[in-house]
């Protein structure tokens, strides 16, 4: 382990790992602080670039991405009243309050550093968890991880969009998507209807870009931006924020990066959720809960920290289960099968030089956030001049080049523009799209370990009861479930029947 | 008088998009949904029992029918779900901003995103793209262009493929279409 942490740290301190990993951190701020862009768009457009290189650099790079955009939507929330990401979203409501207030630069570097410290806190838990995780998670067998992928699905359909019934329709069909091709224990064919591209199933990273990117540039055609950024008055005014504003939100810092943390290694829900909930807690745990909502300081930090703590915490069981916390953590599955590296127990002993690499890299590019925001705040006027349209444009020319060049294959472009088109349906019915991809991943990997765990048992259910860890999850998961339906069931009936009301 | 008065009044009003438009309510959408994945769901379900061979049970978890069979009938049970509240719903409230929205450009951006799609393999990628970059931003931005605009449009237009085919040959020895068909 030992030799294995120092490599990584040597390979981490390289050139181009640590170059590729800034790049991507601030392609990623850029990204996050325009409107309607977002970590998984760029993440997923960008994978098969990183094909070539090897796995510290491409990975690296894809991370510095994640990180970066997940922060960079907080300047525009904060300036323009305009999250560029939906992780900033709770930050908007004070962050654009104290920019109203002339306190854009308080809001500002407070929502930095808050960032940072989020997601460096979260980043130590990931590097002290994920090891002896990976050594439990080697107990496993195919009983256990049929339990661990049912209740990450059901926890994904359920939980992830605000309505749950339409939350398990996406989900079930994702994975019917899953099942499309030859099953992998018997290679009985399903749902092939006799096109033979459709055997080796539906490839998910053209499907994440059309869901994704291609909806995107289709929505924006249907609703252009409300406010015309590039017209927009920018100022980063005001007084600068004091070591002892900042001291004084340690306590909220730690809650809400704890939150964070949480939520963000729960299969799922990520940091549109964890956003919220650290500012609804913190606001309830605030001596001064009126302030929340006309420019609190504590509302900025809660925010900013809950949401960028997720970005390492989405990592835990992606690393160690296999299991993606997000769709972007789906997509850098994508990435490390592609570098040969497969997510699981035994990654630490297979791979360890690299993990420890993307570990360190994570925390370096977590001290460099600390410049890059400060730059990507002082630039952001220049960032918000790209035409909408021109880069929306672009987006589409590099998304169908990105998903042809994956197999040089006429499908994956087919099945890109056919995600794209079931992506801006789906957003039309406010059907969730992130628990259909996670499912499509899951589903069968699901499918497998029942089927496998059954053969075990030779067709004895009681299998999953009877061993410790799966008969603990299982009851986990019964009582979860219990509770999600009890609190369906016993919610006010107008929020039931129509939610979106 | 009166008539071209109450003409241009029309006029400015559908200018100004003060004449309502038919739009969904939240209802119809769910009901369309519940519809749409039941169909879905069925139909799979359908395939699935086809699908099933050398007599062996479709419910036997053991075996590759009992899946795709659960999955079919979790997405028919929600669709019901979904269908029976959207009937006891009494809201008859339009999507938010339908008002505003798009729909038929949306609709134009959609072929065209799929024509561009097929194009590359027989005009290629190159020129493909460029008509794509200009007829993509001209639906984006539904105005005129300012000069400096349609400067940087044409050089992206035209340079962006390029530079494209380029990365993507070089680093990931990708050769993208150069038109002639698949």
């Amino acid at each position: 382990m030992s030799a294995d942490l120092i490599t990584g740290i040597l390979e981490a301190l390289s050139l181009w790992p640590l170059a590729a990993a800034l790049g991507g951190l601030v392609m990623g701020v850029i990204v996050g602080a325009i409107p309607g862009l977002t970590a998984s768009i760029t993440v997923a457009i960008l994978l098969p670039f990183t094909f070539f290189m090897p796995p510290t650099v491409g990975i690296g790079f894809l991370l510095g991405i994640y990180k970066g955009a997940v922060y960079g939507g907080s300047i525009p929330a904060i300036l323009l009243n305009t999250p560029g990401t939906p992780a900033a979203a709770a930050t908007s409501l004070d962050g654009y309050a104290l920019t109203r207030k002339g306190q854009a630069r308080r809001a500002l570097q407070l929502s930095l550093y808050a960032s940072v410290f989020g997601d460096l806190f979260a980043t130590m838990v990931l590097i002290g968890v994920a090891a002896p995780l990976a050594a439990v998670a080697l107990k496993f067998s195919a009983p256990e991880y049929a339990v661990l992928f049912l209740a990450s699905l059901v926890l994904i359909a359920t939980v992830s969009g605000k309505d749950l019934t339409k939350g398990i329709l996406s989900a079930g069909a994702g994975a019917l998507i899953g099942c499309i091709g030859l099953d992998a224990m018997t290679s009985t064919q399903r749902f092939i209807f006799d096109v033979p591209e459709l055997l080796g199933g539906v490839p998910l990273v053209p499907l994440i870009i059309g869901m994704f990117a291609l909806s995107e540039v289709l929505i924006q055609v249907a609703r252009p931006p409300a406010l015309d950024l590039s017209a927009a008055g920018v100022q980063t005014t005001g007084p600068s924020l004091s070591r002892s504003d900042f001291m004084k939100q340690i306590k909220n810092l730690f809650r809400s990066t704890s939150i964070g943390t949480f939520i963000g290694a729960l299969p799922g829900l990520g940091a549109e959720i964890a956003c919220w909930v650290a500012y609804g807690i913190s606001r309830q745990r605030s001596k001064t809960p009126d302030e929340f909502g006309s420019g609190s300081l504590e509302g900025v930090a809660a925010a900013e920290s809950g949401a960028n703590a997720t970005v390492p915490a989405t990592l835990i069981p992606m690393l160690i289960f296999g299991i993606p916390g997000d769709v972007v953590t789906a997509v850098l599955i994508g990435a490390f099968i592609a570098q040969g590296i497969t997510p699981g127990p035994l990654l630490f002993s297979a791979h360890g030089s690299v993990i420890y690499a993307l570990f360190a890299l994570l925390v370096l590019t977590n001290v460099a956030l600390i410049f890059v925001g400060k730059v990507a705040i002082r630039s952001f006027s220049l960032v918000i001049r790209i035409p909408n349209a021109l880069l929306m444009s672009c987006i589409l020319v590099v998304s169908l080049a990105a998903a042809y060049s994956i197999n040089s294959d006429p499908y994956d472009v087919v099945v890109m523009v056919m995600g794209g088109i079931a992506g801006i349906l789906m957003r039309g019915a406010s059907i969730p799209i992130p628990p259909f991809i996670i499912a499509v991943l899951l589903a069968p990997q699901l499918e497998l370990t029942v089927r496998q765990s059954l053969a075990l048992s030779d067709g004895d259910p009681s299998i999953f009861l009877t061993r410790p860890i799966s008969g603990s999850l299982l009851v986990l998961f019964v009582a979860f479930f219990t509770y999600i339906i009890w609190k369906f069931l016993s919610a006010p009936k107008a929020s039931r029947v129509v939610s979106n009301d | 008088m009166a008539v071209q008065s109450h003409l241009s009044g029309v006029s400015s009003m559908m200018q100004s998009d003060a004449v309502p438009k038919k739009i969904p309510t939240y209802k119809q959408i769910d009901l369309a949904v519940a519809l749409v994945f039941a169909v879905i769901g069925c139909a799979a379900m359908v395939e699935t029992l086809q699908t099933s061979a050398d007599g062996a049970s479709p419910l036997d978890p053991r075996y590759a029918t009992f899946f795709p069979l659960l999955v079919s009938l979790i997405i028919v049970l929600a669709s019901i779900v979904l269908a029976l509240r959207a009937l006891r719903s009494t809201t008859s409230a339009g999507v938010a901003d339908a008002g505003k929205a798009r729909y038929g450009r949306t609709g134009l951006a959609t072929a065209v995103m799929a024509v561009y799609g097929a194009a590359i393999f027989y005009a290629g990628f190159w020129p493909a793209s460029s008509v794509a970059i200009v007829v993509m931003a001209l639906l984006l931005t539904g105005k005129p262009l300012s000069r400096s605009e349609k400067g940087w449009l044409a050089i992206v237009a035209l340079l962006l493929p390029g530079l494209i085919i380029i990365v993507f040959n070089v680093f990931l020895a990708v050769r993208m279409p150069t038109g002639g068909g698949y």
